[in-house]
């Protein structure tokens, strides 16, 4: 169970998994390199969860591939794989202290005590816990509870570190501080992180790429940057940020025609409004519908003379320019910068 | 919301004649007269001195002991692994296994009393101590296996999990995350078939023979001739091993686990 | 298979009940047959014992139900519950042969209560209680009561909270919210409850023998005494499988309304 510098190399080749006539995950492909951040994104019951449990071991595939660092792990057991999980709920254990539940892997192992206290001890102030060790896990707050999670898998310097959601119980200002500090982890470390989550923003922000599933599929799989301005589908283009996603019919009063089979998605903050909008190729006056205030700027709904669809917009000047709900408006953008995905 | 004045009267009546009868025949138990009465005309020992030289009293002390211990011990196993197995297995036969074992709670004793005796006749274990055990061990597995079932699935499956993933295998996970979690339920488990058997006398009076008989039953075989403070001595004794227990429990486990155990019993298959 | 090595143990205890219950069927309606059922079915006595062990059952169960829900609404609101708790659950766990020994103790002509009396100039010869149906009854209620408190306070502890408040907001008095959610909410433990206080009141041996005498007698005792008195196995295993089928009618309605109840809260 060393890790190597170049360990934590992970493919998958078509693999599939069916609970009854649902197809939970159906021939998945991906190869993720060693060291690399990655998130699998999706809506619940995408799929990406049972993903991750076939990878940790405790399912498995009904078809396809597992490699782990070249070697086939199909029939390893999860106790013997050289992968941690952080479950979504922790699965801290209640009945041992913090200092034990980070210790239990490595007593498992038969490791010399004094060996298993000085690694406690480092894991502990590598997630800055330092003093907790003795605590209880009921006396400890949601952050340090996750803390202790993470310390316990990665005590264990396992080549791939699984993470099920395990963010999703705390509020937003914590959770942003624990994005953060699992990335540096990450860089620190160098294991192979793989990281689910069903909030495309925490995927794109701490990711170095992104995998996105819907229905058991495999959407998309790149970096950040791609996912939002190349979507490969109309599903990646929608949950991936906002978007205008428009057809041909209604593309047509506008005067564009894009490809056939293609839709146009226009990102809201493509689009521009007022004198910043004369200059852009395609310009329509409408009405605004609706405008909400979002701190740094303004989400507005517009509907354009002679379109039945109304169309988003983000505007960081909105509120000064004295934009209202029921004002007109002028909207453009540049359909070169946007992107188009298969219509089907 | 606090509750009504009506509610509370009655409550606090029941709550005073609950343990009304059991504070008179202690009480009683202290008469230095042989005849029952409360309050006693006096204090002493000389009942309780009295159990102490009767060897047949005695006896009946030990045997119920030896066999509340042994049916405590075999049932919480027996429950234990049966938990176990049902951990997991689909719902429907999980329904089943657990509708037969609890299916003794409600099954008139007096029935089942005789029904046990039928075939320990033919066993020729009638009269024996190995016979009531087994009766008791019969009657007193519902109330091992509740406790345990329950504690069991308030366990997060997701720590077997998390421990075999930090490379524990299944005998491991069980023996160092799995059990310790469990030992409230088999605490209460232990506890709870210990109290059952100890004071069983319905099923029991069924199965006693000339030789070995149960203290509460040689109680009952005593009150039919008459009532005395010897009588009362003993009764306290029970009394207080009983309440004792019960305050074991309630400072290992928790009184609650009465009422969890309920809920449980209700919704067998949930 | 791991799993039926680790349950073949509970399998031998099943076996042994379920045995039980064959024995005794066996031995009523195959060595006995239907002429012991005739016999004992045209017995005036035996008639008499079976409806004094089903009205006692009844109203036990009856006083049980009305007396034990005040006391479990009292528990589940209080603050103090575990204090109060084991004021019920430490007599429900004491040996039912010493609890009625109380009683005794308590109802008999020179017992605690008729002495009082007697001791305050309220009555002047003492009142026959013991050995009577209503020491019966009182001993059954005593006994079996917490049996019904820990049943009612189950399903009243699961209830959320907030609904009762939800009751009080929208505009109900307390009277109001405790009828028509608090009560309906919990009818389940009462149904449970009251089908477990008529089995073992029905069943009961030991109190009705001790504090109801040899007159009155129910059912349990009676197949006590055929065997050990009279040594008669058949005629006792007939009457134990009549006393099955007594309490099987008893709780039927109650069964047919818990899964009534149980339909409704679960469709709803």
């Amino acid at each position: 169970m060393t890790s190597t510098l170049l360990s934590g190399r992970l493919q998958l080749d078509a693999v599939s998994r069916s609970f009854g006539k649902l197809k939970a995950v159906d021939g998945v492909s991906l190869d993720i390199a060693a060291g690399e951040f990655i998130a699998f994104l999706g809506p619940s019951g995408c799929g990406k969860t049972t993903l991750l449990r076939i990878i940790a071991g405790f399912e498995t595939a009904d078809a396809g591939s597992l490699l782990l660092d070249g070697r086939d792990v199909a029939g390893v057991p999860p106790n013997r794989r050289d992968v941690g999980l952080v479950f979504q709920n922790l699965a801290l254990f209640p009945h041992l202290t913090v200092a034990e539940n980070i210790a239990f892997g490595m007593e498992l192992r038969g490791r010399p005590r004094a060996e298993v206290q000085a690694k406690v001890e480092e894991a502990i102030s590598l997630v800055a816990l330092g003093g907790l060790g003795g605590r209880r896990i009921q006396q400890l707050s949601g952050g340090q509870k996750q803390r202790v999670a993470l310390a316990r898998a990665l005590v264990l310097k396992p080549s791939v570190l699984l993470l099920d959601e395990p963010l999703s119980a705390l509020d937003m200002k914590l959770r942003r501080q624990l994005q953060q500090e699992l990335k540096t982890l990450q860089r620190s470390t160098g294991t192979t992180f793989i990281f689910v989550t069903h909030d495309q923003e925490e995927a794109l922000s701490m990711a170095d790429r992104v995998a996105v599933f819907s229905s058991g599929r495999l959407e998309q799989f790149d970096t950040p940057q791609m996912l939002y301005r190349r979507p490969a589908s109309r599903f990646v283009a929608e949950f991936v940020g906002d978007a205008n996603i428009r057809d041909a019919g209604q593309l047509a009063p506008l005067g564009i025609a894009p490809p056939a089979g293609t839709l146009l998605v226009v990102r809201p903050e493509d689009c521009a409004l007022g004198t910043a909008a004369e200059a852009a190729p395609i310009r329509r006056e409408g009405t605004i519908e609706a405008l909400d205030f979002v701190g740094p700027h303004a989400r507005l709904r517009l509907v354009l003379d002679g379109l039945a669809e109304p169309w988003l917009a983000l505007c960081p000047g909105a509120l000064a320019a004295g934009l209202a709900p029921g004002g007109r408006a002028l909207l453009g953008f540049d359909p070169a910068r946007a992107a188009s995905v298969p219509a089907a | 919301m606090r509750t009504g004045l009506s509610v509370r009267t009655i409550a606090a009546l029941l709550l005073i004649l609950l343990p009304a009868p059991l504070v008179i025949v202690i009480g009683s138990s202290f008469s230095p007269l042989a005849v029952l009465g409360f309050p006693p005309p006096g204090f002493s020992w000389r009942w309780y001195l009295e159990f102490l030289r009767t060897p047949e009293w005695l006896w009946a002390f030990g045997v119920s002991a030896g066999i509340a211990l042994a049916s405590a011990v075999l049932t919480t196993l027996v429950a234990l692994g049966a938990a176990l197995a049902l951990q997991g297995a689909p719902a429907r036969w999980r329904g089943w296994a657990e509708t037969a074992i609890l299916a003794p709670l409600l099954f008139p004793h007096a029935a089942l009393g005789i029904g046990l005796l039928g075939w320990l006749i033919l066993a020729g274990l009638n009269g024996t101590a190995t016979g009531i055990l087994a009766a008791h061990l019969i009657l007193c597995v519902p109330f091992a296996y509740r406790p345990i079932a329950v504690s069991l699935a308030q366990i997060d499956t997701s720590l077997a999990e998390a421990a075999t993933i930090l490379g524990a295998d299944p005998r491991q996970a069980f023996r160092r995350v799995t059990l310790p979690l469990l030992r409230p339920g088999i605490a209460a488990a232990m506890l709870f078939s210990f109290i059952i058997s100890f004071d069983e006398v319905t099923v029991t009076m069924f199965l006693v023979g000339p030789e070995t008989t149960t203290l509460p039953v040689s109680i009952y075989a005593r009150l039919n001739d008459s009532a005395d403070p010897v009588v009362a001595a003993i009764s306290s004794i029970l009394i207080l091993l009983t309440a004792g227990l019960v305050l074991l429990m309630d400072w290992l486990v928790g009184l609650r686990i009465f009422i969890d155990v309920e809920e449980e019993g209700r919704h067998p298959a949930a | 298979m791991n799993r039926l090595l680790l349950f073949a143990p509970m399998g031998l205890l099943i076996a042994g009940f379920a045995l039980s219950v064959l024995g005794l069927l066996w031995s009523s309606l195959i060595h006995g047959g239907a002429a012991l059922y005739a016999d004992l079915l045209t017995d005036p006595i035996i008639l008499r014992v079976l409806w004094r062990t089903a009205w006692i059952a009844v109203v036990t169960t009856g006083l049980c139900a009305v007396l034990g829900y005040p006391l479990a609404l009292f528990l589940a609101r209080s603050p103090r519950r575990n204090l109060w708790l084991i004021l019920v659950i430490s007599p429900w766990l004491v040996s039912i042969v010493v609890r009625t020994f109380g009683w005794m103790v308590l109802l008999g002509n020179r017992g605690v209560i008729n002495t009082s009396l007697r001791g305050w100039g309220i009555i002047d010869s003492p009142i026959r209680i013991l050995f009577t149906p209503t020491a019966v009854i009182i001993g059954l209620v005593h006994v079996f009561i917490p049996f019904m408190v820990i049943a009612i306070l189950s399903s009243l502890l699961q209830q959320d909270r907030r609904l009762e408040e939800a009751g009080r907001i929208l505009g109900g008095t307390r009277w109001q919210t405790f009828r028509r959610v608090t009560l309906p909410l919990s009818m389940p433990g009462v149904t449970g409850g009251c089908s477990l206080v008529l089995l073992m009141a029905a069943g009961a041996i030991v109190t009705p023998l001790l504090l109801g005498g040899l007159r009155d007698r129910m059912l349990g005792t009676q197949i006590y005494s055929e065997i050990f008195q009279v040594y008669n196995f058949d005629r006792a295993t007939a009457m134990a499988v009549l006393l099955l089928v007594l309490a099987l009618l008893l709780v039927a309605p109650l069964r047919l309304l818990e899964a009534r109840l149980r339909h409704r809260l679960e469709a709803g």
